[in-house]
């Protein structure tokens, strides 16, 4: 291997980035090196995908199953924290304060289930897809694949359109481009990733994706740390001054104090059984999403498995433990205008520069020419784009965070974009329609799955961009992707593993239970205002209702294949394949 | 691995093993995952490093470490079971 090939160039082009881009930077033209930072991001992920490009199946299915435990947990990571996680998490905190604390909880603490029941033994299979290792389970069943993957293409392509839209609105909105091309802009940059390597490119892609985002992140979140005086000594502890002023001005504009727990509706439930169910089921999800747990299979062996998915949701708490101090420094950055005569308000150059997008809204509702809390809202979104400019940090701040949530949206649009396009080829076009297809055939059958893929979503996203109504089913199917998860993948997964009596009836009524469960329940109350059951005066809101879908599953599952294990008994291969699981190779 | 009869008594010792393992460990998850939050109500009163109520921190920082060091010690565990049992290095 030259110097140029593999990790080696990877990292030298990362450098050779980082130094051209502040080299511009330094000659002080704004809109030349904002536009070379964020397009010239792109041209490096697309760099390191021709790198890493390939021929070879199992490269491109599953990365040659050879990634080791800090790049897979870089990339796995990047791949779940999508342009959402990284534009909005910190206002949707800023927003709800405690009560949103389901948010962080639950999209990191599903890793350790990852860790302890799935991980080591998704790798183990040898299979190359979740539906392949559920048809494998359900005795070679061929029905259970085509449940499985038709799961897969409803939760990663709703997913896929939300990062595109994503990807469009900050494109448009650091570029002074059109969302909508930037959403096909999206969509052409990830074929270009995954279509050169597959899993191969799109893995190593990823990991640059990570570092470009976290340290994008941490740049604007420590410059405006410096600012706001809370290295004392660090500002993950040493907010404590900051939100007690914070607090006293709440209460004192007669608001309920922003860490004050159980106050607000939180995934259209209240209370604190709603707030630890949802974390639950935000948990149980993570684990049963098609697109986390492919990236199980790229590992080297069941160690690396193992301690990958530790660093995994380390690098992604380096993000998550951050959020609800941004969502404190940015909460307390806006408050502070509140009591302010309104005129002397819109003098202030974060509201002069963000007033125009609507991103902030003021309506003096009482007329009386005062700020009172009510009469200034606030997109989520405004908490980490605005922040470079609430804290008067320099120009380059703003281009840094624009490109880490392109860094964001992208990373989790490729490994979706992958998932897609293995489950096409290898779950349908090799399974059922040509399963002698030979290699050199099947990584282009691959290739023009991934192009009609993207160019399908792109459209959507544009859509989405375009018509609010449709806007709001994907982002209303994207929250629901946990609580459907939740209720039929997860219990199955893990039954599947731990238990060899789970025989395909099992799977199919404990998938259709669960689901049947949580369907009802989630159009009922997050589409048509039912209102949600009570208990003990707190209401059970959609995503603390998936907590109850997983045991049905989980019930069901065990009835079933119990009360059909006399004529349904799981083949001699099916027992084996399970026994193989529990013993590393 | 060829399956010979006396590696199925280990095969038996090491899945046996697993198995406590992983009770243990995911008993040990409900600790951040539901235990750590459940007195929300009443650790809101307390207030540690000049003005940070306890029941934020515990959700927002002390939960998630707690995470990450669970699945470290569970990977490190598992690897010396590995080696003491199966024999791989």
């Amino acid at each position: 291997m030259g110097f140029l090939e593999g990790k080696n160039a990877v990292i030298f082009f990362i450098a050779l980035y980082i130094v051209v881009v502040a080299g511009i930077a330094a000659t002080g033209n704004v809109f030349v090196a904002s536009a070379v930072g964020v397009f010239g991001s792109l041209f490096l992920y697309v760099i390191v995908a021709v790198l890493m490009r390939t021929q070879v199946t199992k490269d491109f299915y599953v990365a040659g199953r050879s990634i080791g435990s800090i790049p897979i947990g870089s990339s796995i990571a990047s791949n779940w924290m999508s342009g959402a996680s990284f534009v909005s998490m910190a206002g949707a905190i800023a927003v709800l304060g405690y009560d949103s604390m389901p948010y962080i909880t639950g999209w990191t603490l599903g890793y350790c289930i990852a860790a302890f029941m799935i991980a080591p033994f998704i790798r183990r299979s040898a299979t190359y897809t979740v539906p392949e290792f559920i048809e494998t389970r359900a005795a070679n069943w061929s029905v259970a694949r085509v449940i499985a993957v038709l799961m897969l293409f409803i939760v990663s392509f709703t997913y896929l359109v939300a990062q595109l839209v994503a990807t469009g609105v900050i494109i448009g909105r650091f570029l002074g481009l059109p969302a909508v091309l930037g959403a096909f802009l999206g969509s052409a940059i990830v074929i270009l990733f995954a279509g050169t390597g597959g899993w191969r490119s799109v893995v190593w892609v990823q990991v640059t994706q990570y570092w470009i985002l976290i340290t994008a992140y941490w740049i604007a979140f420590l410059t405006a740390a410096y600012v706001a005086g809370i290295f004392k000594p660090w500002p993950h502890f040493g907010y404590g001054e900051l939100l007690t002023q914070l607090e006293s001005r709440e209460v004192s504009f007669g608001l309920k104090a922003f860490t004050e727990p159980f106050t607000k509706t939180f995934g259209g439930g209240t209370g604190e059984i709603n707030w630890i169910l949802s974390a639950l089921c935000l948990m149980l999800g993570t684990v049963g999403l098609p697109h986390v747990l492919s990236q199980f299979y790229l590992v080297r062996d069941v160690k690396t498995a193992r301690y990958g998915v530790g660093w995994g949701l380390t690098f992604i708490a380096l993000l998550y433990l951050t959020a609800p101090v941004y969502a404190i420094l940015a909460r307390s950055a806006f408050s502070s205008a509140w009591g302010m005569p309104i005129d002397q308000v819109k003098q202030l150059s974060w509201i002069q520069k963000w007033l125009p997008t609507g991103l902030v809204k003021i309506t003096d509702l009482n007329g009386d020419g005062i700020l009172q809390p009510a009469e200034m809202s606030f997109h989520k979104d405004i908490v980490v784009v605005g922040m470079p400019d609430m804290f008067g940090l320099p120009w380059f701040i703003a281009m840094i965070v624009a490109v880490g949530g392109l860094a964001a949206a992208l990373s989790t649009a490729n490994g979706l974009l992958m998932v897609m396009t293995v489950g096409a080829t290898r779950d349908i076009y090799k399974r059922f329609i040509n399963p002698n297809v030979t290699e050199r055939r099947e990584i282009w059958v691959g290739r023009t799955m991934l192009i009609i893929l993207a160019l399908v979503s792109g459209f959507a996203g544009a859509r989405a961009l375009m018509d609010p109504t449709f806007s709001r089913y994907v982002a209303l199917l994207v929250g629901w992707a946990f609580v459907f998860a939740t209720a039929s993948f997860t219990p199955i997964i893990i039954l599947g593993i731990f238990w060899k009596g789970l025989n395909r009836y099992g799977i199919v009524a404990g998938m259709i239970a669960g689901m049947g469960i949580a369907l009802p329940y989630v159009i009922g109350v997050g589409l048509f205002g039912i209102s949600p059951i009570v208990f003990s005066g707190h209401k059970i809101g959609t995503l603390a209702w998936g907590v109850v879908a997983f045991f049905v599953n989980l019930m069901v599952a065990t009835i079933v294949s119990l009360a059909t294990k006399a004529e349904k008994a799981n083949p001699p291969e099916t027992i084996e394949f399970v026994e193989k699981l529990k013993i590393p190779e | 691995m060829v399956v010979e009869k006396e590696s199925l008594e280990v095969y038996k010792k090491y899945w046996n093993r697993l198995k406590k393992i992983t009770v243990i460990w995911m008993i040990a998850w409900t600790v951040p995952a539901i235990f750590l939050q459940l007195p929300a109500n009443s650790l809101k009163h307390i207030e540690i490093m000049g003005g940070i109520p306890l029941h934020w921190f515990m959700a927002a920082f002390v939960s998630i470490v707690l995470g990450i060091s669970l699945i470290f010690l569970y990977a490190y565990v598992m690897e010396r079971t590995d080696r003491e049992i199966l024999g791989k290095y």
